[in-house]
């Protein structure tokens, strides 16, 4: 029975149905196939899953990224990480992949990240002999990472729905996400030694002066991870008022400061915002109605059941998690995998004494992955529309990348500490 | 876009979903400002009240719904078109009309609870102590506006997706629209 409203909803995705409607569609009809709840419990649902206050982090941190975005940040981002990386071998590439890191730091949407970087990144990678698939695969994993590094919009939703503080599953993801962005360094360094790439040919930007110079240009950029991370440290603020002052932040540097916008180009930028708030919470609306029929459906217990009946220890059961979210990953978007898994699979993770946090950080490196794994991979449609490249190209060069990231998934599950260490020295649970 | 300049939504309708959005940017702004009070009136140890909290919780249950329908029309809602794109254009229409009719007839039995809860909430005459006694009814009328809002946006797409000449289909890129 569990099964129906997957097929449906693979099916209704297929067809081309937009996500959020495809999850709603798919539960109703399992609920009054299976005659399984009343009329009035649908619109009881949809309303209470997104009448959070944590969730309005959620548009709150989107318009200070846009805010950033539309006041010259990502030329202020991508310049600063030609200055530092650019002198290394495939320095183009590397450039690309801290330009996502950084930009990743200020803001919570992977999508958002990869489409930024990708439109000036794949057209300078492929101007120094990248081949377009892989420039747009580099950038398409490198801007999953935005969900792992501080302020994530993924944790922000875990984190509402598992009651975790929000500063540490923000914290705990720092030391994953660096390790994430070096990984992908390390890659792009060594293909680069062996199709030898060109360093960047900007030599003038990696002089000492240049780099001191760029990083002067992006300090109010930098300055906005510091101000997030601090909030949090300071136990003063909490996920919703820390966004809220990041968006007047934003609003501030983009106008006052760098001078990039007007207060008139401020309301198309809320326009903006307030669309892709609509998206998201639509496909949490549906994702969570789902989570529903699939509780309804007993797919706790079974799984539960599942875990007793073959004695899974902790990381036994985080491996079959992973695999199930991989499959279920390749046809679902990240923020749907992420509400409609959660409910259902965090409190069995700490009924076998699996910290949520840690949990937590697991989660989001399998939705790095469904991010990036075909054919349904938001990122890489994201690539292929704002770079101008074919899907099919990009879809084989993000393989190496997928088992980049399957290799750091396993490093998450086997170290907690690589997740827990960080916050339990600066956020020590109470 | 394609579609707007071709042939798309009438013009009516596209003025209505950027309506719809405005207002919806509109709430985002006032749950910001309500915020942002909250902050400093708790700097300078005051206290605004449960309403403070609550207020933004239900703008967000505003946006959703409100927006729900806007998006329709613009095209907005993530959805992977992959499979869709290697159709003929009949099929694609097919599959789009198929996709729009299911949505808005699971959307209408979706409304039909909406109503029912209203209903209820007007006969027992519940209000919301911590929003100033506003009748719920009130406070949670945007489900039912907002889901046949996005019924009607719905069925204003079936007449496009059948108006529009075949080569105006989709957009040239491939992936979510």
């Amino acid at each position: 029975m569990i099964a129906v409203p997957f097929i449906l909803l693979v099916i209704l995705i297929l067809i081309g149905m937009p996500i959020g409607f495809a999850l709603i569609v798919a539960s109703v009809a399992t609920l009054y196939w299976l005659g399984l709840a009343p009329i009035t419990f649908i619109p009881d649902v949809l309303s209470d899953s997104v009448g959070h206050f944590t969730l309005l982090a959620i548009p709150f941190f989107l318009l200070a990224a846009e805010l950033l975005s539309a006041g010259g940040l990502i030329d202020r981002v991508f310049d600063l990480a030609r200055a530092l990386i650019g002198k290394l071998r495939g320095g183009m590439g590397g450039a690309c992949v801290v330009a996502t890191g950084i930009f990743a730091g200020v803001q919570g949407s992977s999508a958002a990240d990869a489409a930024a970087i990708g439109k000036i990144g794949v057209a300078g990678m492929v101007r120094e002999g990248y081949r377009p698939g892989f420039a747009a695969a580099l950038i398409a994993a490198s801007g999953a990472t935005a969900i792992l590094i501080p302020p994530s919009i993924a944790m922000l939703i875990y984190a509402s729905m598992v009651n975790v503080s929000v500063g540490r599953m923000f914290f705990a993801g720092i030391v994953p996400g660096i390790i994430n962005v070096i990984a992908f360094l390390v890659f792009v360094a060594a293909r680069g030694h062996v199709y030898g790439w060109k360093r960047d040919d900007a030599a003038t930007i990696t002089t000492f002066g240049a780099r001191i110079a760029a990083l002067r240009r992006s300090f109010w950029v930098l300055m906005l991870p510091v101000f997030v991370l601090y909030g949090f440290y300071s136990g003063q603020l909490t996920a919703t008022e820390i966004s809220t002052a990041c968006a007047l932040y934003s609003a501030i540097v983009a106008v006052f400061i760098y001078r990039n916008l007007t207060v008139r180009d401020l309301w198309p930028v809320v326009m903006q915002t307030s669309r892709t708030t609509i998206n998201i919470f639509t496909i949490i609306a549906g994702a969570v109605l789902l989570s529903k029929v699939l509780t309804f459906l007993n797919a706790p217990q079974l799984i539960f059941g599942f875990i007793e009946s073959y004695h899974l220890n902790g990381w036994q059961f985080l491996i079959v998690v992973s695999a199930i979210m991989f499959v279920l990953g390749m046809f679902m978007e990240a923020v749907a995998l992420n509400v409609m898994t959660t409910p259902i699979l965090a409190p069995i993770a700490m009924k076998l004494g699996i910290d949520p946090v840690h949990y937590g950080i697991v989660l989001i490196f399998n939705i790095e992955i469904a991010l990036i794994t075909p054919p349904v991979g938001l990122n890489l449609f994201v690539l292929a529309g704002a770079a101008k490249v074919p899907l099919g190209a990009i879809f084989r060069e993000v393989v190496p990348f997928v088992l980049i990231l399957v290799a750091l998934l396993l490093m998450a599950i086997f170290f907690p500490q690589l997740s827990l260490w960080l916050p339990d020295r600066i956020l020590p649970a109470s | 876009m394609e579609r707007a300049q071709q042939g798309g939504p009438p013009a009516v309708l596209r003025w209505v979903s950027t309506a719809e959005v405005a207002i919806v940017s509109a709430i985002l702004l006032a749950s910001f400002v309500i915020t942002l009070i909250t902050i400093v009136e708790r700097n300078l140890g005051h206290s605004t009240g449960d309403w403070s909290l609550k207020l933004p919780e239900l703008m967000l249950i505003w946006m959703t719904f409100l927006g729900m329908g806007a998006l329709v029309t613009e095209h907005g809602h993530v959805a992977a078109d992959m499979v869709l794109r290697r159709f003929s254009p009949r099929w694609q229409r097919i599959a789009e009309t198929v996709s729009a009719v299911v949505t808005s007839l699971v959307l209408a039995l979706i409304l039909v609870g909406a109503i029912s809860i209203a209903k209820q909430q007007v006969d027992v005459g519940a209000t919301d102590d911590d929003l100033w006694e506003i009748p719920t009814a009130y406070l949670l009328s945007i489900l039912p506006i907002g889901l046949a809002l996005t019924i009607l946006h719905l069925l204003a797409e079936i007449y496009v997706i059948w108006r529009t000449p075949h080569d105006a289909r989709l957009p040239e890129a491939e992936g979510p629209r």
